[in-house]
């Protein structure tokens, strides 16, 4: 990755950003006047439902927690040059071994032990989840795309199995029982569904952030995700590398899932996560890969999604569109570098023969 | 237990199987093209929902088969279009252009699922003339065989014909050497002057085609209706079949078959009702693929100059 050296390059990558959020809304735009509503007072009703009312921000921030501490592991592994594609499997095998903890040890254990064992737990299996992908690339060559997705759908439906049989609460619904009340993390704003997981979140952005500013891990992460053989001659045992990197993706993800069950559903069901894993991913690039902005990215998109909830129920506008909007911004940042490079070459050489440069090293990224 | 070793359950087994085959077949097939002219079409998920999608969409509303069979291919290549652009003319990465993209289709045909359809407890149904199996005089009666390979979709035969015209094309003719040739090299091609955009792009939108044709036969032949996500990754266990099948047709149609039928038998399996939670069956094809490709992926080599980008030289 890129340093932003000068300040150009910071202006450069403000601008590429903005230019691609509005190129999005733009084409949003269009979608909403085919319905034959009035795209203005659609955004309108959006932004209502976010800052008009404490619901919509808390709502936000809620919403974001998840994202941003998946976005944080899918930023690890972009920048060691992975994709992991698995968030939701590791989230769901986070939010598994989290509820197990608090509901199987014995009534009356201190929330604090319930919790950090929780936490751990989430941690391991969360890891487990992600490494697999990174020791199976590892060890058998296999592309972690292909893995992670997979191992999506076996962590869904071992959910599926469990809270279908062994862990079933009574009374027929597919759920587990749910947490005992001293275990559920503290409001901290009460009659909202903002909890204390959001400042786990951001503990672990700076974490996150310390990690590739400060230690030797973490440098050692981009080499191998810039050029994996230079890594390799410089000594870094690259395979190994894969398991770790993959191993801290899985595990931000499983905290996830334990800080939303612990936070906000209580138990575990299927569907908890919603492609958040995908999101994550979308947020991760655009944040092009800085935890702190992580944070921010998580904090739009989901102010994004709270504001289309409030949008389809007025304008009865679908809330897929948020899905549009934000591949949408995606793939307009990562078209613009080639678009400007392209046109700036044709101006050069007066002719349309000759291509640029390569394409801003910055969009090269995953995998 | 002993149903499962009747022959009509084999029959219906195996009938079924290669149903369930052909979705993954064809847009395997279409990547066979893609990743050999060095294209990593991670894409191909999403080139099968919106065939799926709007094949659907046109069907419904046309009631003709022709029209919704060709607005699914168009789909599927104007979609690949996209991705050809934003990867071989902008340069941008082939892995998260492909991702991004999926998601793109993904809350697309959400969208306008819901704008044309609304919220229903009963999706729609196309019902197309022609959806159901055409059986071949004679060949339909030889036992077991007959009702397997004989009694089926005529997209089956269409899509025997496309993995034989396939192989042909990439193995045996010039066009097929140049595709490899920019998949293996493309700085030699170029030199040899082989266009490696337009074989790129040529690619892409063939790979596009049947994608989008594998996405068709999803909504409108295999289960007569859209739903969000009606393609629940198959598209990525395509793309492990591509390895799996070594970037050869008739390999990944022993493959498409193998996963079509191991697809059917736990569906089967479910519905003779044996003692194991459904949902570990339908955990099946997903962790099958994951073993399939502990024991293919580092024994096949992939093209060389895959998911590359290439630059022309400035002279």
């Amino acid at each position: 990755m890129r340093k932003h050296s000068k300040n150009g390059d910071v202006l450069d990558t403000a601008r590429t950003i903005l230019y691609s959020i509005l190129a999005a809304f733009l084409v949003s735009m269009v979608f909403i006047l085919a319905l034959g509503v009035n795209p203005l007072s659609a955004f309108a009703a959006m932004s209502a439902g976010v800052f008009g009312r404490a619901y919509g921000l808390a709502e936000t921030v809620a919403k974001a927690t998840p994202l941003i501490i998946i976005g944080l592991g899918i930023t690890i592994a972009s920048r060691g040059g992975l994709a992991n594609l698995g968030g939701d499997g590791q989230y769901y095998m986070g939010a598994l071994s989290s509820i197990c903890v608090g509901l199987f040890l014995p009534k009356g254990t201190s929330p604090m032990i319930v919790w950090v064992l929780a936490f751990m737990a989430a941690v391991l299996f969360g890891a487990f989840w992600g490494g697999l992908a990174g020791f199976l690339k590892a060890r058998f060559h296999t592309s972690e795309v292909i893995i992670t997705i997979m191992l999506n759908y076996v962590a869904l439906y071992l959910v599926g199995a469990l809270v279908n049989g062994a862990l079933q609460a009574p009374g027929g619904i597919p759920q587990t029982r749910a947490l005992d009340k001293a275990y559920q993390f503290v409001k901290l704003i009460p009659g909202t569904r903002v909890h204390a997981g959001i400042l786990i979140g951001l503990v672990l952005a700076l974490l996150v952030w310390l990690l590739f500013k400060k230690t030797t891990l973490g440098y050692r992460i981009q080499t191998v995700g810039e050029s994996p053989r230079a890594a390799q001659y410089g000594g870094i045992n690259v395979k190994r590398y894969e398991v770790i990197i993959m191993g801290l993706a899985g595990a931000a993800a499983g905290i996830a899932g334990m800080v939303d069950v612990y936070g906000v559903h209580f138990r575990v069901l299927e569907g908890i996560t919603n492609g958040f894993g995908f999101t994550a991913l979308l947020i991760a690039l655009l944040a092009r890969l800085n935890p702190l902005a992580v944070v921010l990215g998580s904090l739009f998109i989901s102010a994004l999604t709270v504001g289309a909830n409030a949008m389809q129920i007025q304008m009865n506008v679908p809330t897929s569109i948020v899905n549009v909007v934000q591949s949408l911004i995606i793939f307009f940042m990562l078209i613009l570098p080639g678009i400007r490079k392209r046109r700036l070459s044709r101006r050069k050489h007066g002719g349309g023969l000759a291509v640029a440069a390569p394409a801003d090293p910055q969009t090269t990224v995953v995998g | 237990m002993s149903v499962i070793f009747s022959e009509v359950f084999l029959v219906t087994l195996l009938a079924a199987g290669v149903r369930m085959a052909m979705p993954i077949l064809l847009a395997a097939t279409g990547e066979v093209f893609a990743e050999r002219s060095g294209m990593l079409n991670i894409n191909l998920e999403g080139q099968m929902l919106m065939g799926a999608f709007v094949s659907f969409v046109v069907g419904y509303y046309t009631h003709s088969m022709v029209l919704a069979l060709a607005a699914g291919i168009l789909a599927g290549v104007l979609t690949a279009m996209l991705m050809s652009l934003a990867c071989i003319t902008w340069h941008a990465q082939h892995t998260v252009v492909g991702i991004t993209l999926n998601m793109f289709v993904l809350g697309f045909t959400s969208f306008w699922y819901r704008v044309a359809f609304g919220i229903t407890t009963s999706p729609p149904k196309a019902d197309l003339a022609g959806s159901g199996t055409q059986a071949i005089p004679l060949l339909s009666k030889i036992p077991l065989l007959g009702p397997v390979l004989f009694n089926q979709s005529f997209l089956f035969y269409a899509a025997l014909i496309i993995v034989a015209v396939s192989y042909f094309v990439i193995f045996k003719t010039r066009f097929g050497l140049k595709i490899r040739a920019v998949g293996e090299y493309p700085r030699a091609a170029e030199t040899m002057g082989v266009n490696q955009i337009k074989i790129r792009y040529i690619s892409m939108a063939i790979c596009g085609a049947l994608a989008g044709l594998g996405g068709t036969f999803l909504s409108i032949i295999s289960l007569n209706r859209f739903v969000d996500n009606i393609t629940a990754s198959r598209g990525f266990i395509a793309l492990a079949i591509v390895i799996f099948g070594k970037w050869n047709p008739w390999l990944v149609l022993c493959g498409s078959l193998f996963f079509g039928i191991v697809d059917a038998l736990q569906l089967r399996l479910q519905a003779i009702g044996l003692n194991v939670p459904y949902h570990l069956m339908l955990m099946l094809p997903y962790a099958l693929t994951i073993v399939v490709m502990v024991f293919t992926a580092g024994k096949s080599e992939s093209p060389a100059a895959l998911g590359q980008d290439y630059e022309r030289e400035v002279l």
